[in-house]
């Protein structure tokens, strides 16, 4: 089983909305399963809770679907505080399951540490704190850096792709090596 | 990873302090802010805040018994109680005024609002209110013809012929929306207000520049009234009216909701 394989698998379903009439295809849900899965499968320190991270995701994003979609910006959703504190926790739990997914793969992959699992990670958590200051900032300004961040986070998430891919193809090539040393 | 997860505890702390902070600023009710009948336009205007996110939306305004309701801009939806008005007129941090207007079909039904005092504005949410209504009467533009007109952020700008004859005695801006910055008798300058009555003839000109006001709601209107009197002795006064173009500022909607907000 390749870890990243199923992680790029997982996040292939979290990227794609294909819908046909209103049922989308390709749930995030399920690609979140796959992700916990693949975590379940591996052995190391942190795996379980990415485990753990990813379901949780899952039966949050689960739930979304039979949500009623609003036009407000994600950023503020007035309702329920409880509700409010949810979403905040949902978030966090996002940024602890990405960086499970990075320790995990270190420790899969022992190759020469990349320096974009902790810009991806920080650029979260830039977000996050962003969340809180932008919201208390005028509407015009909100959206224009809200613009600007979609679109870094547009490359980011592209690049996450690349990062696994490359990482999925030298697990596969350190297997066929484990087997044709084990013959 | 432990240092993630202090990172995160601290994070999201932060995040929670800043919606508690939001609650303190939402609007249990919308604020209505100002309102218009106007005979001219056949419309009735209405502007309130309300939060920026969920806003609360208007459903219609009631009038001596009658019900009004916003109608749909687009023609396919022409005459129908289609709801309307989704896009805000203003934002700001945490509110947005929103401005429908009614556009009145016959002028049966505006004459019919001539008199209107009072009228219930209903929103979506169950939340009315009884407001005190201003009736904006048909003012006609006599004794002038406008042949040049323009407006924007900087201020508004009417060019006026003179068809008949009139004897002008004083220049006022009576609702104090705008300024004036120029008023001009055949391209020259005249110091308001008036020392002498000026005598005005067909195909004299007269140029009016204002600076620009607040419109509390799309298509706010506001008029510099000319006093004097006609050929004939009676007392007369020409309404020029301009559309106001500048949007409340932040401070004002601020100020308004300390005022009215969350009583």
């Amino acid at each position: 089983m390749n870890f990243h394989k199923l992680v790029l698998i997982g996040l292939l379903f979290q990227f794609l909305d294909i819908n046909i009439g209103v049922v989308d295809i390709m749930p995030d849900f399920v690609g979140l399963i796959i992700i916990a899965y693949a975590f379940s499968k591996i052995k190391v320190p942190y795996a379980a809770l990415g485990m753990y991270c990813s379901v949780l995701l899952s039966i949050s994003s689960f739930i979304e679907m039979f949500q009623e979609k609003t036009q407000t910006s994600s950023f503020y959703e007035v309702g329920d505080l409880w509700m409010q504190i949810l979403f905040i926790v949902i978030g966090l739990v996002d940024i602890l399951y990405l960086a499970c997914i990075f320790y995990v793969s270190n420790k899969i992959v022992k190759i020469e540490s990349s320096v974009f699992p902790t810009l991806f990670i920080s650029a979260q958590i830039l977000v996050q704190l962003f969340t809180s200051f932008g919201m208390h900032l005028p509407f015009d300004v909100l959206e224009g850096v809200t613009i600007s961040m979609l679109i870094l986070f547009f490359f980011f998430y592209m690049y996450f792709v690349v990062f696994l891919w490359k990482r999925k193809n030298i697990e596969k090539k350190m297997y066929e090596e484990m087997q044709a040393e084990s013959h | 990873m432990k240092k993630l997860f202090v990172i995160l505890a601290v994070v999201g702390l932060i995040r929670v302090g800043s919606v508690l902070y939001y609650e303190t600023k939402l609007l249990d009710e919308p604020i209505i802010i100002a309102n218009e009948v106007n005979l001219d336009m056949n419309s009735i205007h209405l502007s309130y805040i309300t939060n920026l996110m969920q806003p609360s939306e208007f459903q219609s305004i009631e009038i001596d018994g009658m019900q009004y309701y916003p109608q749909n801009d687009s023609f396919m939806f022409y005459d129908s109680q289609q709801p309307i008005q989704t896009e805000s007129y203003a934002n700001y941090t945490y509110y947005s005024i929103f401005s429908p207007t009614i556009w009145l079909q016959m002028d049966d039904t505006t004459n019919h609002l001539t008199t209107a005092t009072e009228g219930t504005v209903y929103f979506k949410d169950g939340h009315t209110e009884t407001i005190t209504l201003n009736v904006r009467q048909r003012r006609e533009l006599t004794h002038l013809d406008q042949i040049m007109s323009s407006g924007g952020t900087d201020g508004s700008f009417g060019r006026y012929k003179v068809v008949e004859p009139f004897t002008l005695k004083s220049v006022t801006v009576p609702d104090d929306k705008v300024e004036l910055v120029s008023f001009q008798i055949n391209y020259e300058e005249v110091p308001l207000p008036l020392e002498l009555p000026i005598q005005l003839n067909p195909s004299d000109t007269i140029d009016v520049a204002t600076t620009n006001g607040v419109a509390r709601f799309a298509w706010e209107l506001s008029a510099i009234e000319l006093s004097g009197v006609d050929k004939k002795g009676n007392e007369l006064v020409i309404p020029l009216i301009s559309s106001l173009n500048d949007l409340p500022s932040a401070e004002w909607v601020d100020e308004i909701v300390k005022e009215r907000g969350n009583k």
